[in-house]
């Protein structure tokens, strides 16, 4: 059985997993993924925090997929900006775009 | 209340489905209706005395809203801020339809996300309003669609999705803790436990408010900008993160704080006012001189928490009052600078400040409002800067803390040398192959009116100061 103490310990490790991804890769997708991951990360300790997966509050489950609509609002919206900063000749890649 | 907060969303519908040509009528209506709404929340406060309105979404999480003096003043400075900009936004945009008919939904999107911080009452409403503006902001920035905005676009997502992550977790750990995202319900129980998670909001709000060494993203972000962009991303934006870090700390964060902690968060500020008013002085643009002035008043906001923890109530109320009156001084005189930059660079037809030669003869008043808002910026008397900046000083001295009145005094030095670097390009003889547009009379008020209510503030600062007393939750 999966138990809250596994939810929180897993999100923990995704969250962490996320915040390093984009401290060491400077590629806006890659950051990208890597916030995709952490926020996911945090939603799951929130998840934990109100007791097993079975009694999660609806108001709380509510919430969770609320932050699950913003992240993907912000995925899109990341997506949309970096689709025209590569139309005007950008590199998605930070680095190599002031060495150019 | 709930209108308040419902009507600049409203309106960004409005906007948004309207043809063009309509935009800017629906605009102003709306701007006079949402005056018109908060001005029975004044009225109330005023007569009696109080004020404390509330909306709760259930019992068991503590979400809801909440309008009390704080977030009544930040209102209605944001809509004075708002209004101003936005009436400058069309003559900015005169002559460029096209922008100025995307400008205004982003417009209104970025008034109801402030509006959301300054009344939410708990961290995940907070987490919500912060995510929109930064999505409001993003596309504001990019919205001149050239390589280096949406260079700074990029930069400034990346920022304040990090930021936010930071606050989301922090706000996960104290609601895994006291089982409710109301702050202001779990202060009477925070304990040391709560530690872990209020750091985290901290560096993610400090993050998100461009303190450094964590400003890098607000100089491309501020002074890549159309001018009335900059203008509302630098005098509110910056703040709402502020004004979140400040009520935590204020509504008992500060009891957990230690000392050493908030020393470093003074000392961080302290480098800011330095480090950002040397880099200003060494600008050669002028919008970019004005976005690393930001960095510069950014970190007078910081000398709160050494003030804050373990201090006398007096202490802590004049340290409380000093910055209050500082952003408000700040957000007056920074829209301000960037409005009549806005100006400047128009009849000048380019940001350098070398172009600025002879500007002095072609357009005074624009000129003058920049130095008015500079008056501010540098703390003379009787302005906003100087009326915060002597709160800050009083508090500084009574608590013994005197190391941080050297770094008021270099920093209002580094203020001055900034400001009149701009002030004495613009009075020596322009080259003769310079040339100047005509910019229309009515496109200096939005900054004068701005630039003299900063400089005035320091005469009737009792005044917010009043009603946030007044409408303090008993």
């Amino acid at each position: 059985m999966i138990t809250s103490l596994d939810i929180s310990q897993t999100g923990a490790l995704l969250c962490a997993l996320g915040v390093l991804g984009f401290v060491l890769h400077p590629q806006y997708l890659r950051r990208l993924l890597a916030f995709n991951l952490a926020s996911l990360g945090s939603l799951m300790i929130l998840a934990a925090g109100s007791g097993p997966v079975t009694h999660l509050e609806t108001a709380l489950l509510g919430l969770i997929v609320l932050g699950m609509l913003v992240i993907l609002v912000i995925n899109a919206l990341t997506l949309h900006i970096l689709r025209q900063w590569q139309a005007q000749g950008g590199h998605s890649h930070p680095d190599k775009e002031q060495t150019h | 209340m709930l209108s308040v907060l419902l009507v600049p969303f409203l309106l960004l519908a409005l906007t948004a489905l309207a043809p063009s040509r309509w935009r800017f009528a629906l605009t102003l209506a709306g701007m006079a209706l949402l005056w018109v709404l908060l001005w029975p929340l004044l009225a109330t406060l005023i007569s009696e005395g109080r004020l404390s309105a509330e909306i709760r979404w259930g019992d068991t999480l503590g979400l809801g809203l909440r309008v009390d003096g704080l977030a009544l003043v930040f209102m209605l400075l944001t809509a004075l801020i708002c209004t101003l900009g936005g009436l400058q936004a069309r003559v900015y945009f005169a002559d460029q339809a096209d922008f100025l008919g995307r400008f205004i939904p982003l417009f209104w999107g970025l008034w109801g996300g402030l509006n959301a911080v300054w009344m939410a009452r708990d961290l995940f409403t907070l987490y919500l309003s912060m995510e929109w503006l930064a999505c409001c902001a993003t596309l504001l920035i990019s919205l001149r669609g050239e390589k280096a905005s949406l260079a700074a676009a990029l930069r400034y997502l990346q920022a304040v999705l990090l930021g936010t992550l930071a606050f989301l977790l922090g706000a996960a750990l104290l609601f895994i803790e006291y089982g409710s995202f109301a702050f202001i319900d779990i202060q009477q129980q925070l304990d040391q436990q709560a530690r872990p998670a209020l750091i985290l909001i901290t560096v993610g709000l400090i993050y998100r408010a461009a303190l450094f060494p964590l400003h890098s993203w607000l100089p491309p972000a501020h002074g890549s900008s159309h001018a009335p962009v900059s203008a509302l991303l630098s005098a509110m934006v910056t703040k709402a993160s502020f004004y979140i870090l400040m009520r935590i700390w204020l509504e008992g964060g500060h009891q957990l704080a230690s000392p050493v902690f908030a020393q470093f968060l003074g000392t961080l500020g302290a480098i800011a006012i330095l480090w950002g008013g040397w880099q200003a002085w060494r600008q050669t643009q002028l919008k970019m001189l004005i976005a690393y002035s930001s960095v510069n008043q950014i970190g007078y906001f910081f000398l709160l928490f050494p003030l804050l923890v373990n201090s006398h109530p007096v202490v802590q109320d004049l340290a409380r009052n000093g910055v209050i009156l500082q952003i408000i001084s700040h957000a007056l005189a920074k829209a301000a600078l960037f409005l009549a930059a806005g100006n400047l660079i128009m009849a000048c037809g380019s940001d350098r400040i070398q172009g600025l030669s002879g500007v002095s003869r072609y357009l005074p008043l624009s000129l003058f409002s920049f130095g008015l808002a500079g008056v501010s910026l540098m703390g003379l008397p009787p302005s906003g800067g100087f009326a915060a900046k002597w709160s800050l000083l009083q508090a500084m001295i009574l608590s013994g803390q005197w190391w941080w009145v050297m770094v008021l005094v270099v920093g209002g030095l580094l203020s001055a040398a900034y400001i009149f670097q701009v002030f004495r390009q613009s009075f020596l003889p322009c080259t003769a192959q310079q040339s100047f547009t005509n910019t229309p009379l009515y496109s200096d008020l939005a900054p004068f009116v701005l630039a003299l209510l900063a400089v005035s503030l320091g005469l009737f600062a009792i005044w917010p100061l009043t009603l946030i007393e007044m409408g303090a939750v008993q």
